[in-house]
Formats: structure tokens, C-alpha cells, sequence
């Protein structure tokens, strides 16, 4: 069964995000073709807006001029900073929690051994019913709706920093042993450096995993947040609505991963290249 | 002085089953000598290293290093440079001992003694394996050890480079005053390096012979003295390699 599990794991592999880094080369050239794929993207969805002329596919023009709108209102930076908040500490949570579980799981095999089958049953559980337990049993309120998230996402942030503990070098480990190293210096030093390429991996399946749920937490329970917006727009069947969120959103996830987790990860991996 | 007086010492093999690595093994040393183990490989030679340098503590018996302060008087160097890929050079050197001025500017000088001033800024991974063995000595100096230990630090390197390397632990020992306790199976390596030489059994190992060195330094592997004392002690016991003397009488037990 645990070797199942490890064997499905559908995270990306540790060494993947470095190797492609190394590969990435002239970031002129590539930034055209970013580009040209936006723009590309908002020729296919004028066509189809032309195509379709329904109320159900507004035009790009309609969106942004929406996007504008609710700006100027206030509306969308609110409710954007809300749902920001609550992806920022759910994903603290999970990450730390995640990676002391799995830190202590891939050192400690009785811990494994006891721990395994939860962190099964964790993998295993859909969403929305730790969305709903939540709900039920704390009551309708943000650290239920944390909670709910942080409890989606710390058995994946598990596995992954798990494999990492288990890979840990043995040899660099006795470096630290044999100079009588502190022990604070040996974890930042020694220990942790090897479980960079890990925790970068759950980093990034973790954020996108996170986006998704935390709309879902505030559509089933919050009064505020982007979830909470896009039931509304769904209710009131205004399409322009969904579709200007759902872009801002979409453009602040690109931001965060190009502004924050690339540049980090290229920071710490230096001693690679 | 180090006093080393190990009964037993056994560990489990792949099997479980526990091995008996080193039994009876008796070894002194004075403030700064320079002692070399020679013995068969699998006779413990690793073993006896991990346990004096603390990593290996399930043992009967005791290591007692009079003079140093503590434990963190001990430099280490492995068979294997062992840096942190992710540190640079000097942050490697330095990760051993405290962030003190003092450090910093030993750091510095051990590192420019090793012709290694160029590359403080540069990753283990784009240096040499004989440069990333300076560092690991350098590291091992930095802390300005009562005692060293060397578990057969320059195999698997061309033999200038080995060379040069033995000249400069030579020239480093000299300057700081350690204890060596230098484990190698390489009998020429150990006539270049050793103020003295024991040679262990196969496991269980234990101290067989003891040969105390008056050649003169600088000297090296290839020196006809060397190569001269080399065929003559081979004469003399000709399974010495393999932990046996012609000689019974010679083993030193008190």
C-alpha cells in the first residue's frame, strides 16, 4: 500500500524545476514567444466571442473594461486581498506543518510506521469533505476555512519532504557529527540545504493546489473573497464577472511564481549551475 | 596524549549478525606524532577512526585524549572530500568553527597556503578532486585540532597530486603540533608520512607491529630510503600486509 502511494505521486520530481532551469536559455528569445502566446490566447477569444455572439462568452473588451470597473469600486481589490490572506496563511501552515511531519517521518521509521496509514487516508480524503467536517465542527469562520486547507494540502507537502528526509546523506551528516557542529548550524546548514530541491517541489504543487481549494472553502462558507464573488456572478449568471476575477486571479498566481518562487529557487540552487 | 584501549568493538553486517571488527587493540600516541595504521582492508581501520572521533560510541572499551579541552578538538578527514556543495569554499572552512575575526583571517590563510586563494568565492563542484581535498585539509586545520584523524584521505588521485597533498599536511602538522592518527593500507604512503607505524591484523583487528620511523623530512613515497626500508621490512614479514609478522614475538602486549 505505502509503496503504491509513493510509486502515484502525481508532484513533480525534485530535480525536474533545476533541470529545466539549466535549460532555459536566452530569455529574450523566449520572452517573445510569451508573449505572442498571450496575445495568440486573446485573438482565439475575440474569434470565439464573434463566433458565438452569446451573452454566455463576452468579449475581452467587455472583461477588462469589467476588470476596471470593479478596481475602481473596490470591489475586486478587496475581495482579492482577502482570498490572498487566506492562501498566504494556509499555505504557511501546511508548508511548516508539512515539512516538520515529514522531516520527523522520513528520520524516525516507528514514526513512519505509525504515521503512514493517516497520511494515506489524508492523501485519499476529496476536499470538500474536510471542507464540510470543518465547517460542521468549528463553525463558519476563517480558521475553520484555514484549517480546511492547510488539512488538504500538509499530507502532500508529507510525502514529498519525506522522500527528501529519507535522501538525506548520511556522509555530510557524520562532517557535522565529527567537528561537533551546533546542532542549530547543523539543520541550516547541512540538513536543510538537502532538502531544498523537496521543499520547492511541494512549494509549487502546493500553491496551485491551495488556489484551487481556498475558492472552494469561501464559495461553501465565507461571506468575502473571490469564492464568495464568483457564486454571486454565477447566481446573478454574469459571465463578464467570473471571467474578470477568474483573470486577475490567474494573473497574481503567474506573478507570485515568477516574482517570488522562480527567483528563490534560482537563489538556492546557485551553487548548481 | 592519546591513550586508545578498545576490548571489543563489533557492529552488524548486511546479515544482521554482529561482526567483530576490533578486539584487544592497544594504541598510544604523544602530542603531536604522526601515527600510521596499516592494515588489510576489513580489519577495522575505519572502525578505530569513528570510534576515537566519536562517531561510533557503541563500544567497550575507552579513548582518552589528555590535553584538549574537548571533543571539539578533534579535525576529521574522510576518505571522501565530504563538502557541502552548497557552501563555498571559504564558507565550508568555515563552517567548522566559529564566525570570529580570528577564524575568518585563519581561514583565509590556511586556504591561501593551499594555493586555494582564487577559488574562496567558488562551489566544491567546479573544482578538481585534488583542490576539494585541500579544502577538506584546510577545514580539518582551521580548527586547530590536538588531534587528527585521516581515514585514507588521498586514495583514488594521481600520484603528483597525492604527492603534493602529503607535503602539505606534512608542512601543516608541522606548523600546528597535532596528533596525527592517519589510517591508510598503502605501505609506501605510510614510510613517507609516519613518525611511527602500526600495523593492525585482519579482523579482529589489533595492533601487530609497531615501527618507529627515523627517516628524515621532507621525504616521499618514490625516495630510494623509503622504497629501501619498504623491501626490507617485506623481507622481514612478508604477510604484513595481509596483518601477520614472522615474528610472533614482536607483538607488543603489556
Amino acid at each position: 500500500m505505502k509503496a503504491g502511494v509513493d510509486d502515484s505521486a502525481p508532484w513533480p520530481l525534485p530535480a525536474a524545476p533545476g533541470r529545466r532551469a539549466m535549460k532555459r536559455r536566452g530569455p529574450q528569445g523566449e520572452g517573445w514567444l510569451r508573449a505572442a502566446s498571450l496575445v495568440a490566447f486573446l485573438l482565439l477569444w475575440q474569434l470565439g466571442a464573434w463566433l458565438f455572439a452569446s451573452q454566455t462568452l463576452p468579449p475581452p473588451v467587455t472583461v477588462f473594461a469589467r476588470i476596471a470597473a470593479e478596481t475602481a469600486s473596490l470591489a475586486l481589490p478587496t475581495h482579492l486581498a482577502v482570498t490572498l490572506a487566506r492562501v498566504a496563511v494556509a499555505f504557511g501552515l501546511a508548508m511548516a506543518l508539512g515539512a516538520a511531519i515529514g522531516i520527523a517521518m522520513g528520520r524516525w521509521r516507528r514514526l513512519d510506521a505509525l504515521l503512514d496509514g493517516w497520511l494515506v487516508l489524508g492523501l485519499n480524503i476529496p476536499a470538500l469533505v474536510t471542507i464540510i467536517l470543518c465547517y460542521v465542527w468549528f463553525g463558519l469562520n476563517d480558521a475553520a476555512a484555514i484549517v480546511a486547507v492547510a488539512l488538504n494540502k500538509i499530507p502532500t507537502v508529507v510525502v514529498t519532504v519525506r522522500e527528501g528526509a529519507r535522501a538525506v546523506d548520511a556522509r555530510l551528516m557524520q562532517v557535522a557529527h565529527a567537528y561537533r557542529l551546533p546542532r542549530l548550524r547543523t539543520f541550516a546548514r547541512v540538513y536543510l540545504p538537502q532538502l531544498v530541491p523537496y521543499l520547492m517541489a511541494a512549494a509549487r504543487s502546493g500553491l496551485s493546489l491551495i488556489w484551487k481549494i481556498v475558492l472552494v472553502v469561501e464559495l461553501l462558507g465565507r461571506s468575502n473573497g473571490v469564492g464568495f464573488q464568483l457564486n454571486m456572478f454565477f447566481q446573478l449568471f454574469d459571465i463578464a464577472g467570473i471571467l474578470a476575477y477568474t483573470l486577475v486571479f490567474a494573473a497574481v498566481v503567474l506573478v507570485v511564481e515568477a516574482a517570488v518562487l522562480r527567483p528563490l529557487e534560482r537563489r538556492l540552487t546557485r551553487w548548481r549551475s | 596524549m592519546l591513550d586508545i584501549a578498545i576490548d571489543r568493538k563489533t557492529y552488524p553486517d548486511r546479515a544482521g549478525a554482529p561482526h567483530l571488527a576490533l578486539a584487544g587493540l592497544r594504541l598510544e600516541a604523544a602530542p603531536g606524532e604522526f601515527v600510521c595504521v596499516v592494515g588489510p582492508s576489513g580489519c577495522g581501520k575505519s572502525t578505530l577512526l569513528n570510534v576515537v572521533g566519536g562517531l561510533d560510541r557503541d563500544v567497550e572499551g575507552r579513548v582518552r585524549l589528555t590535553g584538549a579541552d574537548s571533543a571539539h578538538d578533534i579535525g576529521f578527514m574522510f576518505q571522501e572530500p565530504r563538502l557541502m556543495p552548497w557552501l563555498t569554499v571559504l564558507d565550508n572552512v568555515l563552517l567548522v568553527t566559529d564566525a570570529s575575526p580570528t577564524a575568518q583571517r585563519r581561514a583565509r590563510e590556511l586556504l591561501t597556503a593551499m594555493g586555494l586563494a582564487d577559488v574562496l568565492d567558488a562551489y566544491p563542484g567546479r573544482l578538481s578532486g585534488g583542490m576539494q581535498r585541500r579544502v577538506a585539509l584546510a577545514r580539518a586545520f582551521v580548527i586547530e585540532p590536538k588531534l587528527l584523524l585521516m581515514d585514507e584521505p588521498f586514495v583514488s588521485l594521481d600520484v603528483p597530486t597525492a604527492n603534493r597533498l602529503r607535503a602539505m599536511l606534512v608542512e601543516q602538522w608541522q606548523r600546528s603540533g597535532a596528533t596525527v592518527l592517519f589510517v591508510t593500507h598503502d605501505l609506501r604512503e605510510a614510510l613517507a608520512l609516519a613518525d611511527r607505524i602500526c600495523f593492525l591484523s585482519a579482523a579482529p583487528g589489533r595492533v601487530v607491529l609497531e615501527l618507529p620511523l627515523a627517516l628524515a623530512r621532507p621525504r616521499a613515497p618514490d625516495d630510494a630510503a623509503v622504497q629501501a626500508l619498504h623491501a626490507e621490512l617485506l623481507a622481514r614479514h612478508p604477510e604484513l600486509l595481509a596483518g601477520l609478522t614472522s615474528e610472533p614475538h614482536e607483538i607488543q602486549d603489556e
